[in-house]
């Protein structure tokens, strides 16, 4: 590239407010950081951004695949970390996280992952800050003593704010498996909370949207809770904030999960598993239904609008980890498709189809499905690697 | 007190090297800072805009001009807009100053997205080059940086 005298003009010192604009319209957490490296005056205004802009781009909102430990790449993983795959450029990169954890992952939320200890309690890690989180054993049958913690009990956790940001002011959300129940606990509590359902649910994925959970169970049944306002009540919370908003679904789906669409509208997605041969070999491939919950003035779901695409949308899913993103703001990212990894499918274990456990993209559009990553099969039909939203290390708060 | 009258009225424009314009004062009136000198009554006939050179001035004019016509559909707007902002860089920066001088929130916001799109996915080296910036970080400063963020640097577009 060459430059003509007439270039004579200097962005470098461009007025602070403008630098501030041009950051405003960057999407992504690594346009933000490589903008910060270009020289002093610009790493100043990053590193000075307002806090609720911060919360934005905090973290990049496609998700990195962090890979199984016995993954091989190019560049082997030392022990104990583990390498990320950025989907949008089907690239694994040099760089590596510390995650030494061989199990499996059941809640991927805020940058954080969340494990299971044997005494059943949670562990939150965040590898790209190195933070970790021990919350108290989560207790949903009291006097049943779990013989093997095999990763499930757990069937999802997640945030409902990043403790980086607020560490004063986040919840941990948790379905257990098997059970109706969803236990949560807020920053600084000392032991769980727990609201039983009284349906004969079977909680399957939940989402924090607008100050509520809401969650799905595998009949389609969609269930409103208001945590906010239950208060030190550590046993079984009054079912009052409970709220069945959507009755079950006429079609049953192998699993059903619940995401928010990027223009903040509530998704309902359900995904059929159905046989199919991807060259020699037969397997369990998927579709899915998608369905736009339309709320009445009282909270209750009026409409479930089945969609016939989603838009300029991506989504991301996984039993511990769903998203939407606007696929047009991030190079590579395809619209109107699903990315997804495979389900422990313990109902269908011993079907002689081969049990898959990697990482696809289905195109809405044709429904037509390809492979993504292809993973080993691990121990006790886990899938191992997960997705990952990349945070900030060293995070730059100077200002509010 | 701003006149009213049902004619069209027009104001002149002097830019810093001396050019006049003249134009409708519907038109003007859209750049916030020339509406407060109109109605703060501390202009006369002729408004000076000794920031805006009068090659920049013809490219705002043409925005203002689109951008008055309520006739224009959305779509169209943003089609316009975007044909717009195709211009050099250099170009984009003296728009961007004078769009911040004239507070025309609208043309400082396009422009500061089409120069946030001409930076996303490529590396700090060729921002640099691109943006004719010297990088005035040590060596050390700067791998420290990039240490602490060093996923970020993967991926990006070739050169």
């Amino acid at each position: 590239m060459t430059f003509t005298k007439e270039f004579s003009t200097s962005w470098g010192w461009l007025p602070r407010d403008l630098l501030d604009s041009i950051l405003d319209n960057m999407i992504t957490i690594s346009d933000y950081v490589r903008f910060s490296v270009v020289c002093k005056p610009w790493y100043s205004v990053a590193i000075h951004r307002p806090k609720h802009w911060r919360l934005n781009i905090i973290h990049d909102k496609v998700p990195l695949l962090m890979l199984p430990p016995n993954f091989p790449t190019s560049s082997s993983s030392p022990e104990g970390t583990r390498s990320l795959y950025r989907v949008t450029e089907n690239k694994v990169h040099n760089f590596k996280i510390p995650f030494s954890y061989n199990k499996r992952i059941c809640g991927s939320s805020h940058g954080w992952l969340f494990t299971v200890e044997e005494n059943m309690s949670l562990v939150l890690i965040n590898p790209f800050s190195g933070g970790t989180i021990r919350l108290p054993p989560i207790r949903t049958i009291p006097d049943i003593e779990f013989e093997e913690v095999d990763g499930y009990e757990v069937v999802k956790a997640s945030l409902t704010a990043d403790p980086i940001l607020f560490p004063n002011d986040y919840t941990v959300v948790a379905i257990c498996g098997g059970t109706n129940i969803l236990a949560y606990i807020k920053s600084g509590d000392q032991s769980w909370s727990y609201v039983n359902t009284p349906y004969h649910h079977w909680l399957t994925d939940f989402v924090s949207y607008k100050g509520l959970i809401y969650a799905v169970d595998i009949w389609g049944v969609v269930l409103s809770f208001d945590i906010s306002g239950v208060e030190d009540s550590h046993s079984s919370s009054p079912s009052s904030c409970i709220k069945e908003v959507a009755p079950s679904m006429s079609v049953m789906s192998d699993v059903t999960y619940i995401v928010e669409s990027s223009a903040g509208d509530l998704m309902l997605v359900q995904r059929f598993v159905v046989p199919a041969s991807y060259g020699d070999s037969h397997f369990l491939s998927s579709s899915f239904r998608i369905f736009k919950m339309q709320f009445g003035p009282n909270g209750d779901v009026v409409e479930m609008v089945e969609l016939e695409s989603l838009g300029g949308d991506a989504l991301f899913l996984a039993n511990n980890f769903s998203t939407a993103v606007l696929a047009s703001d991030f190079v590579g990212c395809r619209s109107n498709s699903i990315y997804f990894s495979d389900h422990n499918y313990s109902m269908i274990e011993h079907s002689p189809y081969f049990l898959s456990h990697d990482f696809w993209i289905f195109n809405f559009g044709d429904c037509s499905i390809e492979i993504l990553c292809k993973l080993h099969p691990s121990p006790k039909h886990m899938v191992l690697g997960t997705w990952i939203l990349s945070t900030l290390q060293g995070l730059p708060s100077s200002s509010e | 007190m701003a006149t009213t009258t049902t004619e069209t009225k027009m104001l002149t424009l002097c830019t810093s090297d001396k050019q006049q314009f003249q134009i409708e004062e519907t038109i003007a009136l859209q750049a916030v800072t020339i509406r407060n000198m109109v109605e703060d009554e501390c202009a006369s006939n002729v408004i000076p805009l000794p920031n805006v050179n009068s090659k920049i001035m013809i490219q705002i004019i043409e925005y203002l001009k689109k951008h008055v016509d309520s006739s224009v559909s959305k779509e169209d707007m943003e089609k316009f807009d975007s044909a717009f902002v195709e211009k050099k860089l250099s170009e984009i920066f003296d728009i961007i100053l004078a769009a911040n001088y004239l507070n025309i929130k609208n043309l400082l916001d396009i422009c500061c997205q089409r120069v946030a799109d001409v930076m996303k996915n490529k590396s700090p080296e060729w921002v640099r080059r691109t943006f004719n910036i010297v990088n005035d970080f040590t060596a050390e400063e700067e791998a420290k940086i990039r240490k602490e963020h060093e996923w970020a640097f993967e991926g990006v577009d070739e050169d």
